[in-house]
């Protein structure tokens, strides 16, 4: 009798243990999934010193003006029509563009124009404005790789008028002059005319690239890997 | 008894291997994120776009190192013998084998990058989750065999048997 009873409270004692593992489980796996979907890392969107330093170095000394990045005489121009809120426009700036300006626009083969469109959230044209607002002290370049770098979810309004100020103050630029141009009817008149250019050039996607020399123009559409830009500036830039 | 030792035995020994590989791995995406040095992916490319995705830290902490205490708590368990243990394991299974799978789909969907290092660790907590539930299995079929043998019952434990 003893026995049998201390079995019984045994099974019960091992059932305890499984059903609160299990609950307990499904409550964190639950809560961990959750934070991570909102998300909400928890923390300010500010670029660390390195990424700071890393677009830095990465374009420093090449000429720059407005939303072009590159020596002005350059025989081709990439321009890349791109959402500062899209993932894969993230993943173009984060590993293809960085070497794009190594191999290319430092070179001088190629000069780099970027044309912001916003059609994910309300962060894509905040950050479309700001880098607007950024190449009115030819700096667009720079900050929009550092918007990238800070990039949140899609599904969120991730990016604040706030975060870009902390931006442009860690690139040095002149903050006051960037708010300005920021709340300026010239630069949402220049968004406009961006977007109007993204619906001519018939971009239906985001990031493509529209590569223009004297061999003709390529369009190169997605985060495709950096040889594959510079295969396209290649095709292009010796006249057909 | 002896069967009890031996499906039981091997299955928490299959985990601490399991664990111990996982918590090789969990280090080296640790450091390599601390160092600020660059993830070698072993297939592909994607390894820089899900390492420096926003969902690659929970709450300021790197995955990575959510990933060290996951495996450390697969080897804990793999140490602890009965039901404490069973449950413990089940606990990192359920929890790692949900957040794992999160994040496979965060790959697969959102990022549409796959980072090998990440697969593979997928691939250590889908292992991990079966033996943990094996074990369970395996060990609950145990203890009522072991109920049911005639002065069986595990209290009072015997001297010197291994309640595995």
């Amino acid at each position: 009798m003893s026995t049998r009873k201390s079995g019984s409270s045994n099974k019960s004692n091992n059932l305890y243990y499984i059903v609160g593992a299990v609950v307990a489980a499904l409550v964190v796996a639950g809560v961990l999934i959750a934070v991570s979907m909102s998300g909400g890392d928890g923390t300010d969107k500010v670029a660390d010193d390195a990424t700071i330093a890393e677009v830095q170095a990465n374009m420093e000394g090449i000429p720059a003006s407005g939303v072009v990045l590159g020596e002005p005489d350059a025989p081709v121009t990439i321009t890349e029509y791109s959402d500062i809120a899209c993932i894969h426009c993230r993943t173009a700036a984060l590993q293809s563009i960085p070497t794009v300006v190594t191999e290319l626009v430092r070179t001088g083969e190629a000069k780099l124009e970027f044309a912001p469109t916003a059609f994910i959230s309300a962060s894509s044209e905040r950050g479309a404005l700001g880098v607007l607002a950024a190449a009115d002290q030819d700096a667009a370049w720079p900050f929009s790789e550092v918007l990238f770098h800070m990039q949140g979810s899609a599904s969120t309004d991730w990016l604040s008028d706030a975060d870009m100020e902390s931006v442009a103050e860690q690139l040095g630029m002149d903050v006051e002059a960037w708010k300005q141009a920021y709340a300026g009817s010239a630069v949402e008149d220049a968004f406009i005319a961006s977007r109007d250019a993204v619906a001519a050039a018939g971009v239906t996607s985001t990031p493509t690239f529209i590569i223009t020399g004297p061999g003709g123009t390529e369009r190169v559409e997605g985060a495709v890997p950096a040889a594959d830009l510079i295969a396209a500036v290649e095709k292009v830039s010796t006249p057909s | 008894m002896t069967r009890r030792l031996t499906s039981e035995g091997v299955l928490r020994i299959a985990l601490a291997v399991v664990a111990v590989v996982g918590l090789g791995v969990a280090t080296y995406l640790t450091v390599a994120r601390f160092s600020g040095g660059d993830v070698t992916c072993v297939v592909g490319g994607g390894c820089e776009t899900v390492q420096k995705s926003e969902y690659s830290t929970l709450l300021g902490i790197p995955v990575p190192v959510l990933g060290l205490f996951g495996y450390a708590g697969f080897l804990v368990a793999a140490a602890l013998s009965g039901p404490l243990g069973r449950a413990l394991g089940l606990f990192t299974a359920i929890v790692g084998f949900g957040f794992s799978a999160w994040l496979t789909a965060v790959e697969a969907f959102i990022l549409e990058a796959w980072c090998t290092w990440c697969v593979i660790s997928a691939i250590l907590v889908t292992i991990a989750t079966i033996l943990c539930i094996a074990r369970v299995v395996a060990g609950n079929r145990a203890d009522a065999r072991a109920d049911a043998e005639p002065g069986g019952g595990p209290e009072p434990a015997p001297a010197g048997a291994a309640a595995d």
